[in-house]
């Protein structure tokens, strides 16, 4: 019998409740609510300072929210620390690449493999598969600080699948790449996608690639959500051209 | 067979220590063969914290402070031998180092340094100015002796060469646990934390637990060290086991060989424990001044020059000589790969 699959609710994989989060004086996010649901890509845009890291920060238990509530498959989770965060299945890249610069690039993807596999061949053996699927084999014994942006930018991403995550949050991976650089990462993330059978929700600032990549986007200015919806509905939304695409700021 | 071949300069080791005894039969020359010994076992405990793991601990001298003064009052007040003492020593130090360290941890760098410098000092004032501490007699500014047995059970050897084999039981145990945590899924947590800590954190690592055990492990092996070196001399002095001066010199052996490399610390002390013997012959009752401005030289000069250290250094000219000379696509990090696959 063929399955219905049209016809299921997409489950809900990361549910953004009222989230607020204050610096200080400076509200960086206000009362933002959002859905992610399994097998989806979310794109997350606004200009400089609309609080897209700031929320990411949060998701991923770098700090917690002000107020609200974050829900993963409808635990909440705000609050959480990192690696318990990473450890429920949820994996994320840093917009300034982080890597570990004194240790080998397997010995970086070794370091987010050991949380599922705690002896060292095994891990080791994750790595390197990661790393081929990244397409980063072939530097698997230089030192993470001798990497170009485009294979530090790879490693990020290999370091965060070798957590074997569910969810993947992208912080500008393809932010500082060439176009053709962007055109071989954009197929690669969606390969992996299909692959790992991963959900994403990304960052980015290169529009083309987004709208692409998509399959809704939530569009934040200043703290607040502005607009949701398909790529094509928001880039039509007079407000998000106004706010985003009007200060003449669409360079890639 | 890589993961064995490892082993092999620690044999090595083992076998040029057993030997040395042969060669030094003076006593002179054992008791420095001793310190040299010592001091590379108390470089290889720091770099656990301060190379492995990357946290600046400048006092780390407090924890020789503890295991000696819980040896000595356990063995002149209790009777308890210092064999048994000095684990107890390692015990009652790591779980000090777990109490204070959780506070100090959201320190970060230099704030995290003077932290740990700053507690030494308060152990250091407590212990040279109260003549008893919780009700026990720990002698104040005149110390406290050690009661004479002659008793090997009680850790007193006639001769030098009971404690050197015992060092050197010591160094050899240090290294083959330092290797052990290389080369384990805690090695790498260690030195991602050292490289950095957020990004170590959101790949999964709890970085207050890998922290609280790296500051037990540094803690239980360099208390136990403290243990030992008061025995050898049957007598502690809080001056002495809080002062900086030890503290300084592990730091510094270690920094200097090379932080977060197995043979760094060990190649530090054995470069600098017989300049600093050979300056304390020279400079005679002058040899604390000397060894401070020593120290301080040596230390600025390894910043400047050569910040990974010897063996850093080494490593990685190595390294890019052989990215030159072989295709790069080929370059094999043997320290990284370890056990994969190759566990014939």
């Amino acid at each position: 019998m063929e399955e219905v699959g049209q016809m299921t609710e997409p489950e809900l994989m990361i549910e953004i409740k009222n989230v607020t989060k204050r610096f200080g004086g400076l509200v960086a996010v206000r009362d933002v609510s959002f859905q992610l649901y399994r097998d989806e890509v979310l794109g997350l845009i606004g200009s400089n300072g609309a609080g897209k890291t700031t929320l990411f920060n949060m998701i991923a238990g770098a700090f917690p929210p002000s107020e609200g509530e974050i829900l993963y498959k409808g635990q909440p989770i705000q609050g959480l620390r990192a690696d318990k965060v990473c450890k429920l299945g949820i994996g994320r890249t840093y917009q300034i690449c982080q890597p570990f610069g004194s240790m080998s690039v397997r010995s970086n993807v070794m370091v987010g493999a050991f949380g599922r596999y705690p002896k060292l061949a095994d891990a080791t053996e994750k790595a390197d598969d990661v790393l081929k699927k990244v397409g980063l084999y072939k530097r698997a014994d230089s030192m993470g600080g001798e990497l170009t942006l485009p294979e530090l930018k790879r490693m990020e991403v290999a370091r965060a699948l070798a957590t074997e995550p569910e969810i993947l949050l992208l912080d500008e991976v393809i932010a500082g790449l060439n176009p053709t650089e962007v055109d071989t990462f954009v197929s690669l993330i969606t390969t992996l996608k299909k692959q790992e059978g991963l959900t994403i929700i990304i960052i980015e600032h290169v529009m083309r690639a987004l709208m692409n990549m998509s399959d809704r986007i939530v569009v934040l200015n200043q703290g607040v959500k502005i607009s949701e919806g398909l790529p094509a509905e928001v880039a039509a939304d007079p407000l998000v051209i106004e706010s985003y695409f009007g200060e003449g700021d669409i360079h890639a | 067979m890589n993961s064995k071949k490892r082993f092999i300069p620690i044999a090595v080791l083992l076998a040029v220590g057993l030997l040395v005894p042969q060669v030094l039969k003076t006593e002179f020359y054992l008791q420095s063969a001793i310190y040299v010994l010592l001091y590379m076992y108390w470089a290889s405990s720091w770099n656990i914290l301060g190379g492995y793991t990357g946290l600046f601990a400048l006092g780390n001298g407090l924890y020789i402070g503890i295991g000696a003064y819980v040896a000595a009052v356990l063995f002149v007040h209790f009777g308890v031998s210092p064999w048994i003492g000095m684990i107890i020593a390692g015990l009652v130090a790591g779980l000090i180092s777990m109490l204070i360290g959780y506070p100090v941890f959201k320190l970060k760098g230099i704030y995290y340094a003077l932290a740990s410098i700053a507690l030494m000092s308060v152990f250091e004032l407590i212990f040279n100015n109260e003549t008893s501490i919780f009700g026990i007699y720990t002698g104040g500014p005149n110390g406290l002796r050690f009661t004479m047995t002659g008793n090997a059970l009680d850790m007193q050897f006639s001769g030098k060469e009971g404690y050197y084999f015992l060092v050197l039981a010591l160094l050899i145990i240090v290294l083959l646990c330092s290797d052990r945590i290389q080369h384990s899924k805690m090695g790498y947590y260690f030195r991602g934390i050292r490289a950095n800590q957020d990004a170590a954190a959101s790949l999964g690592v709890n970085v207050l637990r890998y922290k609280l055990t790296a500051h037990f492990i540094s803690a239980f092996f360099t208390a136990i060290g403290g243990a030992v070196y008061v025995t050898t001399f049957l007598y502690v002095n809080a001056k002495t086991v809080f002062g900086m001066e030890l503290s300084f010199a592990m730091m510094l052996f270690c920094v200097l060989g090379g932080a977060n490399t197995l043979w760094g610390p060990v190649i530090g002390a054995l470069i600098m424990v017989p300049i600093q013997q050979g300056l304390r012959i020279a400079a005679g009752s002058n040899m604390a001044a000397m060894s401070s401005l020593i120290y301080g030289v040596a230390l600025c000069l390894v910043m400047l020059f050569i910040p990974d250290g010897i063996l850093g250094t080494l490593k990685d000219l190595t390294v890019r000589r052989r990215k030159r000379a072989t295709d790069p696509l080929q370059v094999a990090d043997g320290a990284a790969n370890g056990g994969g696959g190759a566990d014939d």
